[in-house]
Order: structure tokens, then sequence, then C-alpha cells
């Protein structure tokens, strides 16, 4: 990959995490993980990340919540969901809106993962920080 | 038949009747235009013969009076005449005389003026009589000459012509000529080609003179053959009986008028009529008999009434006969329906007296119960209303709980199963998120594992190469004996294998789950526009795990076009068919399913090759909790629900089946159903 992709991992899965990890370690991606979206938000806080891929079903708030807020707070990171349970309809609702740039269900194929967070990267290079027409 | 007999004489009597007055009509018609023809023809002969015999007169007359003048003018006679000279006058008229005697001219007289015969010329010795013949009279009272034609005292006919005789002075006298016309007579047949008789009437002649009279003109009569008439001229040679009978009866009744009469003499046949014989006075002197030959009309004539008779006979017997046998139908149609007319009569009739008495009874009835129940009559109308009412009410509350009732038992299969999926559903959904995390890292993990294994055999591979070319053979020995005994040749090999069916574990897990959520989806039961080939195709992933072992699944999947219809349930009675294909199937077998369409429906067929339904059980099969399954294996609601769904549907499900050989469920789904509620 060109440059170095920093991404931002949220689950309260440790094992997503660690795998995601050696995902990012074999791609040569820089990755930073969290447990929760609080965790994340104060991560955010401090590193610069191109890309947040988060959870669904999270302990306090949930995963379109959360990226809902880094939307508002950090409009140019590209927000991913992955996960193993969300009505169809709110997912289709969010990528409408584009409080989300795509999803991926669990479990996921290696190979999709990596294409999305290609063209994630592909998006974040090629748009400002509103690409996705706002609200 | 007394009816009959009637009908057939009160026809046939009448038209017979009817034909017999016709015929009587017809005859007499017949003779009647024959009688007046020949009437007709004797007057028309008559009238003839008559101006004949006058015509014949009128030139003897004429030849007299070309006689006469010539004697007139003898200055001889005219001397003797004036001087009364009676044997100076015959002296000079007896030449004369017998010139006029060859010319039949037999009478020759001299008068005085004074109508007193002065000569006879051809009898001079009598003489001095008084000449009161109607000739002298029309003379002496016109002063001129006359003519006629009479009857002598002989009975003989004499026509006579007066001439008064003038000088320088006046009347000398009268001349008369006369001669005999019973010659003319005679004649009348050859010139008109006629029969006739001329008689004289007795009673006006004297027999002896009239004896005398005929022999003096050369002709004899027979005096007593008639009582009172006498022949003196006849043109045929023999009389007729019938004309001889005639005769021989009074002059009046001869004389009657009749149109005529007819008679037979040698095989001919006449017709006579009499008329009368007049003098030139007008006296009537005797009869004139025509007999008019009608032997030839009077043959065509009975030929043509005996042709038309047999002719018109023989047509009214041939009608007769033709007449008797239609009514003779006619007449057995009229018994016939007359009988069965009498029948009904009787049975109506009995009827009606029945019913009359039955009648009379309600009536009675009626009245006895109006007389008693006048007062009650409204409350009972009233509450009889109210309790209608009410039964309708109850009846119509009644119909709608069953049909309620009906509704929900038959739904009640469904929404248990329903229920039964949606627990399943909320459960898969709940476990979905717990299952997925775990597979997620498992099989991205295995991923990674995957590239660690190409890492290290690719560095495996370059560290075997660096020692083979450095270590000492001792140390390659040691290695080779490790590399043997631990196997690592085959761990490098199955590595691959073992990631691959990690993986493929995994990935089923994940189907597993994620057809659970996608079947028993409790929030889509509602009617949209859906692809039934998808539906079967997510049907046979659901039931994968039953078919796997015992089928090959086979996908004839037509053209089709989507249908209204609600997909979820859909897939469940799919699902129940094929979870039942596998059952029927002992060991291995073929399931297969097929879809077509035509213009208004949807056909899917799903066929097994399992054990079959016996034929008697098939009837049984969609009711619901029955089951050939063993206790406890099955709930007997699978096809129960499975036809409620394609009634629901609005579809037909149907089972062709034969034991042992295997089972075909066809169902047929319409395209647009009219109601689209689930």
């Amino acid at each position: 990959m060109p440059d170095t992709l920093r991404l931002l991992c949220v689950d309260d899965e440790e094992h997503i995490l660690k795998t995601l990890a050696r995902f990012c370690h074999n791609e040569g991606i820089t990755l930073l993980t969290a447990g929760s979206a609080a965790e994340a938000l104060s991560i955010l806080e401090r590193e610069p990340v191109m890309i947040v891929i988060s959870d669904y079903q999270m302990p306090e708030k949930n995963g379109l919540d959360f990226l809902s807020e880094v939307r508002s707070k950090w409009p140019q990171i590209i927000r991913i969901m992955l996960s193993g349970f969300i009505e169809p309809g709110a997912v289709s609702h969010a990528l409408q809106q584009g409080e989300i740039f795509g999803f991926l269900p669990k479990p996921w194929q290696r190979s999709d993962l990596k294409n999305l967070i290609q063209t994630a990267a592909v998006q974040y290079k090629a748009g400002t920080a509103t690409e996705r027409t706002p609200r | 038949m007394s009816h009959a007999a009637n009908i057939r004489s009160r026809i046939l009597i009448p038209l017979s009747l009817t034909f017999l007055v016709l015929l009587c009509s017809f005859l007499y018609s017949a003779f009647a235009i024959r009688g007046a023809g020949i009437a007709n023809e004797l007057e028309r002969e008559h009238g003839e013969t008559i101006s004949i015999f006058k015509g014949m007169l009128t030139a003897r007359t004429r030849l007299m009076t070309a006689a006469a003048e010539v004697i007139l003018k003898d200055p001889a006679l005219k001397q003797a005449m004036r001087s009364r000279n009676r044997s100076a006058l015959y002296a000079a008229a007896l030449p004369y005389q017998r010139k006029l005697a060859t010319n039949d001219v037999t009478h020759f007289y001299f008068h005085t003026p004074d109508s007193k015969n002065f000569l006879r010329v051809h009898q001079p010795d009598r003489y001095g009589d008084l000449v009161n013949r109607d000739s002298m009279q029309r003379a002496v009272e016109t002063g001129d000459a006359a003519d006629a034609l009479e009857m002598g005292p002989f009975g003989t006919l004499t026509l006579r012509l007066v001439i008064p005789w003038h000088d320088r002075n006046g009347l000398i006298g009268f001349l008369e000529l006369g001669t005999e016309v019973n010659d003319i007579l005679d004649d009348l047949s050859i010139i008109n080609n006629i029969d006739y008789l001329v008689v004289l009437n007795k009673e006006l002649l004297d027999k002896k003179a009239m004896a005398t009279g005929y022999a003096w003109v050369g002709r004899r009569v027979d005096w007593e053959r008639y009582p009172d008439k006498v022949i003196i001229a006849q043109s045929i040679p023999g009389i007729p009986p019938a004309l001889d009978h005639l005769l021989a009866e009074e002059t009046k009744k001869f004389s009657r008028k009749k149109a005529w009469n007819s008679a037979a003499l040698d095989n001919r046949h006449y017709a006579f009529k009499t008329f009368p014989f007049h003098e030139s006075s007008g006296r009537e002197i005797g009869n004139f008999v025509l007999l008019y030959d009608i032997t030839n009309q009077t043959r065509s004539f009975h030929h043509f009434i005996v042709y038309s008779l047999c002719f018109s006979c023989g047509i009214s017997i041939i009608l007769f006969m033709f007449a008797w046998k239609i009514l003779g139908r006619v007449e057995q149609t009229i018994e016939e329906t007359r009988q069965k007319l009498s029948e009904e009569v009787i049975k109506t009739s009995e009827a009606n007296t029945l019913l009359e008495s039955e009648i009379a009874e309600r009536q009675k009835a009626e009245e006895d119960l109006v007389h008693l129940n006048a007062h009650l009559e409204e409350r009972i109308a009233e509450r009889t209303r109210h309790l209608e009412t009410a039964t309708r009410e109850l009846e119509q509350g009644r119909h709608e709980l069953e049909k309620a009732y009906a509704e929900l038992t038959s739904r009640q299969a469904i929404i248990l199963h329903q229920d039964k999926m949606a627990s399943i559903g909320l459960l898969a959904a709940g476990v979905a998120h717990d299952i997925n995390n775990p597979i997620g890292f498992v099989t991205n993990n295995l991923e990674e594992l995957r590239i660690y294994l190409t890492r290290l055999q690719a560095f495996i591979e370059e560290q075997q190469a660096i020692i083979q070319a450095s270590a000492s053979p001792e140390e390659l020995k040691k290695l080779q004996e490790d590399w043997n005994q631990l196997g690592i040749e085959y761990i490098l090999d199955d590595f691959g294998a073992l990631i691959a069916e990690s993986l493929e574990g995994a990935t089923r897990v994940s189907d597993i789950v994620k057809n659970l959520r996608n079947f028993s989806r409790v929030d889509d039961f509602a009617f949209k526009l859906a692809d039934i080939n998808e539906c079967l195709e997510n049907s046979i992933k659901i039931t994968q795990h039953e078919l796997r072992h015992k089928a090959q699944v086979h996908r004839q999947f037509g053209e089709i076009s989507k249908i209204f219809c609600c997909p979820q349930q859909l897939n469940q009675a799919f699902m129940n068919l094929l979870v039942n294909a596998a059952h029927a199937i002992d060991k291995r077998g073929d399931v297969t399913l097929k879809s077509w369409s035509d213009a208004d429906y949807v056909h899917i067929s799903i066929t097994d090759t399992g054990c079959g339904i016996p034929e008697n059980l098939q009837p049984q099969i969609f009711e619901p909790f029955f089951t050939t399954k063993e206790a406890g294996k099955g709930t007997g609601l699978g096809l129960s629900i499975v036809a409620d769904i394609i009634k629901l549907h609005q579809g037909k499900i149907s089972v062709q089946s034969r034991p042992g050989q295997g089972t075909t469920f066809t169902i047929t789904l319409p395209i647009r159903p009219e109601v689209g509620n689930a």
C-alpha cells in the first residue's frame, strides 16, 4: 500500500482486534485498536486516523452512533461498519445517508476486507474532508 | 266408437247428399239446356218453314195476279160482265180457264159488286150465292186486290185472289182466282229438309165433303184414324207411336202448351212440337206438327251424360273413400284424446272433490281459529316478529362465529408454525452475533495462518538449500532422520488441506446462522412481487442439511415471471415439502424441482424417488395432525401448513404418488391473486 494507512478498529471482542492486527501487520497497515467507543474517541483526539472500522453491537454506545459522532467531529475520516448482527434496513439507511462508507458482515472474507480498505484509502486521498455529501 | 261413427256419418252423409244434389242439378241443368236448345231449334225451324210456306204462297199469288191482269184487260170479258151476259162471259172465259188449269189455278170466279157469285167458270151451273169469304170481304172493303189462304167446305186449303174490276163507269164486279195449296205443303219437306204433319180439326169439316174434295185434288185422307183430327199432309212415312198416341187424344190436350215432346220411330228419335195452323182470317183450322230429328244429338248427349256421371261418381267414390279413411284416423285420435280427457276430468274432479272437502275443513278450522284467536293474533304476530329478528341475528352471529372459527382453525396451524419459526429466528438472531464474532476471527486467523504457512514453507526451502550446501554429512543425516521421524514432509503437505477444511467448516457454520435468520424473519409476511425460483433456491439452502445426505438435488427452473405472493410463507411451504422428500428417501435418491408458467399461473413440482404414499392415504395427507412418521418424529402439521399457505395464495396443490416409486407434489399459483393480504 502506498504511504502508510492509519486505521482505527473498534470492537469489544479482543479476538477480532487481534485478527485485524494480524491482517494489518501482514498488509503493512498501521493499526490502532479500541475496545469501546469512548476509548476510540479518546484515541481519535490524539492520533491522526484515515479509516475507522467499527463493530455495531457494543456496550454503552453502538457502532452507528459512534460513527455518527466521528462523522460530525472528523468528517474526513472514512467510516466502515463491520458487524455480525444488524438490521439490514438500518445498514442501507446508514449507507444512503452517508453515515458510513461501507459495510462488511461478520464473518468476513479477507479479500473483501482488503478490497474495501483499498477503496476507502483511494476515497480518502481523492476527497477533501467533506467528500461525502453532508446532510 | 259411437262418437266416431257419428262424426263419420255427420260429415259423409251431408257430403254425399250435397254431391247427389249437385249431380241432380247438373243432370237437370243438362237436360234443361238441351230441352231449351231443342225448343229453340223447333221454334226456329217452324218460323223458317212458315216463312218458306208464305213465300211459296206469295209466289203463287204473284202468278195469279199476273194472270188476272191479263184476264181483266180482255174487252170481251169486260163487255160480257158489264152487260151481265153469263153465257158470253163463260164463252170468253173458257179459254183462260183451260190455260189457268195447266198452272194449277183451279178456281175461276166472276162476282157482282154486291158480292154475289155471277159465274163459276170451273162450275158454270152453280151461281147466285153470296160470297162472304175473307178474301172477298177484304176486297170489297179496301176496293183493292186481296189474297188469302182459306179452308174450303171440303177441307182443302185454297189460296184465293180477289181483284175488283173497274171500267170507265166504275166497279163492274170482282174477279176471283184460286189454287189448291196442299201440294205446297208436300214441297216444304223437300225445300226445308224437315219433317212435319199438318192436321185439321174435324169439327170444322164434314166427312163426306172432305172425302169428295180430297178425291177431287187427288188425295186421300184417313178420317177415322183420330177422333177429332185428320192428317192432310205428312213428310214421314209413318207416325211415331208417341205422336200417334198424342194425336189420338182430345184436341184441347193435344194443343196444350208444352215446349216439345219426343218420339221414336225406326231407330230415329224426334223432338216434335205442335204449332197452331191458321187461315189468313186468323181462324185456327188445325195444327202444324214439326218433327225434329235428334237421333245423333240424343246419342251424343247420352254419351256425355254417361261419361260425366261415370267420371263424377268415380271421383266422388275416391273422395269418399279418402275422406272415410282420413276421418277414421281423425276419429281414432279424437277418441283417444277424449278418453285421455275423460280420465283427466275424472282425476281432476276427484282432486277437486278432495280439495273442496279439504278447503271446507280448512275454512271451518280457520274460522274457529279466527274466532278464538282474534285478540291473540296481534300479540303473537309481534312476538313472532321479535323472535324472527332475534333468530336472524342469532343465525347471523352463529354464521359469523362459524366462519371466524373455521378461519381461526385453518390459520392456527400456520400461526403455530410461524411462531415456532419466529422463535427460532429470534434465537438465531440472538446467537448470530455471538457465533459470527468467533467465526469471523477464526476464519480470518486461518487466512493469516495460510499466509504464514506460505512464508514458512518458502523459508524452510531456503534454509534447506543453505544447509545442504554448508552442513557436514553427519549433521545432514541427523537432520534427515529428524525430518522423517517428525513427519515434516507430511505436515507441510497437510497444512494447506487442514486450513482449507477448517475454513469450509467455519463457512458452513456461518451459512447455517445466516439461513436460519433469513428463513425465520418475523417482520416479513407481507405480499410482494417475488421470484419463485429464488424462493425455491432459498428453500433448498435451508434444507441442505436434510437433503445433502439423502438426495441429489436437480433444478429444472423455467423462465417464470415474478408473482405477487408472500415469499416467506412460500419458503416455508417449499421447505416442508423438501424435508418430507428427504424423509421419504430411505438411503439415497433424487429430488427434482421444476418450475414453469403459462399465461395466468406459475407451476411448481417437487418430485422425490422415495417410498411414496399409499393410495388410500392420499386424501388425508393434507389434514392437520395426520402423519405416518413415528411418534415424536413428525408433528403432522407439515403438509396441512403447505395446503393452508397454498390456499392463502389462491393456488392449488395436488399429489401423484406410487408406493415404492416416489411422489410428486404439484403446486399451481395464480400470477395475479385477487386478494393480496397475508
